[in-house]
């Protein structure tokens, strides 16, 4: 096969108001393959192919469409192309399942698209996030994506509980959304968290929630993760207020289930934006963000040749050193502290 | 430059550090390798944990760089490889210092227990995760970089 191949499935509810639309899916064909020829030029410049090469490019583009109950499937194929790197090749499936993800998160969340474009920092996801949320059909309950090429592979499915992981720049999204609220407190215990789940405005009734509560909380009661997902896969979520959101973070947390701690988070952040518990835990459980790289500073190699040779010694202490030389040693670290005035500057551990 | 290159020619890691082999208690059976990480104006090391969550601080040294239960989320209960611990989650800045290449800071979820009788662990979730890393365990050598 030489040819890069992007299929995305929808699949439709089987029963409601909302199958996949025809029209919006023509659409979105139509949309992605401009954006598909332009992202794949970006990442041949990137993997240092010649880009003349692709000057015909959009000649060997091909896609299809098929409708088939409540499913379609929208192909694509790029053929005669250069084979991208496998690193390339992740990233640009990463791209489209931000874009997928964005698109179906921000959905009723109350935030426009034109006021959150601006902040999207990659033009390949802006492009496709564009084409998403102008035509995909609003409602499927998942997304398949498939890519694949001669040398690499990647599918995932996409259900709408994983969207929030997914989705692109967060927290630079959000920046700035709305002002924070005053209220809201957390609270410390020895106990599970409280389960104050309660129905939403137009919810359907907190009935429907509160029946999940006990399976929930058991769950988190034995860290049992797998427990834990599943009972939550079957909580409505529309009626969910900002703190049955905070509930459910904290039992996610208690069961060992961090993706989907982080995961309500980011959905609770969108829906919320101005719940200053709903933030705390959206800036705190966001996946980590690369900072700074700088040329190398004084390295912690003498303290650790020093540990090698000495540490046996100071079984139990907390000790500081600099230079590849002990300053104090102490039970506490406070203690060492008070002994030299300062930790700055300085490499301390405990040792075991 | 990192030793260490992609097919591509573009490099794998852009830093590398020294780690070193110890225990996680007195008398462990098994080592772990720990690798130094600077915390505001301290320089630590932690245990490397791919299977773990968060950055796990050691609640002595958290009073030290300020972070306290005010600053940060309180949370009941955290379970933290088969235990339930309660602490506080928070959002700090961890630098990986170069003893070649560049040093590599990035922002991470740092959970402080109330009580903690082991390193602080650097676990994947919430802190690893965005990170390319490769061990040379002859050399003492951890390769570092952006993902």
């Amino acid at each position: 096969m030489n040819c890069v191949e992007l299929s995305v499935q929808f699949e439709g509810p089987v029963i409601g108001p909302d199958p996949v639309e025809r029209p919006k899916v023509e659409n979105l064909r139509a949309a992605l393959e401009e954006t598909l020829d332009a992202t794949l030029r970006v990442f041949h410049g990137h993997s240092g192919a010649a880009a003349k090469r692709f000057v015909g490019y959009s000649e060997h583009l091909y896609s299809d469409l098929v409708f088939s109950g409540n499913e379609c499937s929208l192909t694509f194929q790029v053929k005669h192309i250069e084979p991208l790197s496998c690193r390339l090749f992740e990233q640009f499936a990463t791209d489209v399942i931000q874009c997928v993800a964005s698109t179906y998160l921000f959905v009723g969340s109350g935030m426009s698209v034109d006021s959150l474009l601006p902040d999207l920092y990659e033009d390949r996801v802006l492009l496709f996030w564009g084409s998403f949320t102008k035509h995909a059909p609003l409602s499927p309950l998942r997304t398949r994506l498939a890519l694949r090429s001669p040398t690499c592979w990647f599918e995932k499915t996409l259900d709408r509980t994983e969207y929030g992981i997914w989705v692109t720049n967060f927290d630079r999204l959000l920046e700035g959304a709305s002002a924070k609220s005053e209220t809201g407190e957390s609270g410390t215990s020895d106990t599970l968290p409280r389960t104050s789940l309660s129905s939403g405005e137009g919810s359907g009734g907190a009935e429907r929630i509160v029946e999940h509560v006990e399976s929930l909380r058991a769950a988190a009661e034995v860290q049992d993760e797998d427990a834990f997902v599943h009972a939550l896969a079957l909580v409505p979520r529309e009626g969910l207020a900002a703190d049955d959101y905070v509930s459910l973070m904290r039992l996610a947390l208690a069961a060992g289930a961090h993706n989907t701690a982080r995961e309500l988070s980011a959905v609770a952040h969108a829906r919320f934006p101005a719940d200053r518990d709903v933030r705390q835990f959206a800036t705190v459980l966001g996946p980590p963000a690369i900072m700074s790289r700088e040329p190398l500073t004084a390295s912690a190699a003498d303290a650790q040749e020093w540990l090698k040779h000495n540490a046996s010694r100071y079984t139990g202490q907390w000790v500081a050193l600099r230079r590849g030389e002990l300053l104090a040693a102490g039970a506490a670290l406070s203690d060492v502290r008070h002994s030299i005035g300062s930790l700055a500057g300085t490499f301390v551990t405990r040792i075991p | 430059m990192s030793r260490l290159q992609l097919p591509s020619g573009e490099p794998f890691a852009t830093g590398e550090c020294r780690c070193r082999l110890g225990e996680a208690r007195s008398g462990d059976l098994l080592t772990r390798l720990l690798i130094p990480i600077r915390l505001g104006e301290i320089t630590t090391d932690a245990v490397l944990d791919t299977g773990g969550a968060y950055l796990i601080l050691h609640p002595e040294l958290a009073a030290e760089l300020g972070l306290d239960r005010e600053s940060g989320l309180s949370i009941e209960r955290v379970s933290v490889r088969g235990n339930a611990i309660d602490g506080v989650l928070h959002r700090f800045p961890v630098t990986i210092p170069a003893t070649s290449g560049d040093t590599l800071t990035f922002e991470a979820t740092v959970f402080v227990p109330s009580h903690w009788d082991l390193p602080t662990y650097m676990g994947w979730h919430g802190c690893l995760e965005r990170l390319r890393i490769a061990v040379d365990p002859t050399a003492e050598t951890l390769f570092f970089g952006p993902s």
